[in-house]
């Protein structure tokens, strides 16, 4: 699993999170989207694309991340989410505060 | 050979869900030839997250060195077991799922339940805990 974080504008980034977030992964992905929002990036895209599995312990980590960009201003949206994620977010009713969209570029027109 | 009933111990630490992610896919594979065709995705996320679920709820509560996970296709009927020899569960198996609180924890078990057809939780005599997962395929045309 990896997150790798790219700086679009002063407040903007997209975090790009590759494998699978579930019960190993999950503490750490959650760890480096605070950190991203702690240095001043309020307004996050996550880029799902290369998520084949996400389970609760993922989405807790994406509801920490999205409190965290709320408390501090901004906001949190999801980019590129998969067939299995999808299926989780609608089955939980998240995608309701998990707002998707189609591509990067889609949630970053969201903040402009 | 693909095999339509698998069974394996797995240590219940966070690593097993590896194996589980494999059992799964070998069974499916399985499935669809027994079948003569592809189950469609909702059926197959739904028995993964559920069986995720279930297996992180042992590998953190159920104090167990390993559990025992096992897949089995009836006819149309798909069943998951798992058997540890933990401490009972005397949580909620029944747990409720509101997006609105914004928890960042214990929906595992409620997700678990939303795509199955049965969901299932007892205390055995032997003093292991068994769960059972159950999904109905739909019938192939």
């Amino acid at each position: 699993m990896s997150v790798h974080v790219e700086e679009r504008s002063p407040r903007t980034a997209v975090a790009v999170v590759d494998g699978r977030l579930d019960l190993l992964t999950a503490s750490d992905v959650k760890r480096q989207l605070q950190e991203a929002v702690a240095s001043g990036l309020h307004r996050l895209v996550v880029d799902l694309h290369g998520v084949p599995f996400i389970d609760s312990s993922g989405l807790g980590a994406l509801i920490g991340a999205l409190k965290a960009t709320r408390v501090a201003g901004g906001d949190l949206r999801i980019a590129r989410p998969g067939e299995q994620v999808r299926y989780v977010l609608e089955i939980s009713m998240l995608d309701r505060v998990l707002v998707c969209h189609p591509t990067v570029e889609e949630a970053l027109a969201r903040y402009e | 050979m693909l095999a339509t009933n698998e069974s394996r111990t797995l240590p219940a630490r966070p690593e097993a869900l590896e194996a589980l992610h494999e059992m799964l896919d070998r069974f499916w594979s399985a499935v669809e030839s027994a079948r003569g065709g592809p189950v469609s995705p909702n059926p197959r996320h739904g028995l993964a997250i559920a069986a995720a679920e279930v297996a992180a709820n042992i590998i953190r509560y159920a104090q167990a060195d390993s559990f025992e996970f096992s897949l089995t296709l009836h006819g149309n009927t798909v069943e998951a077991r798992f058997i540890d020899a933990g401490v009972p569960f005397l949580g909620v198996a029944d747990g409720h799922l509101d997006p609105e609180l914004l928890a960042e924890g214990g929906m595992g078990l409620a997700l678990a339940k939303r795509g199955l057809d049965s969901f299932g939780y007892q205390r055995l005599a032997n003093q292991t805990n068994c769960w059972t997962l159950v999904l109905l395929l739909p019938v192939p045309t």
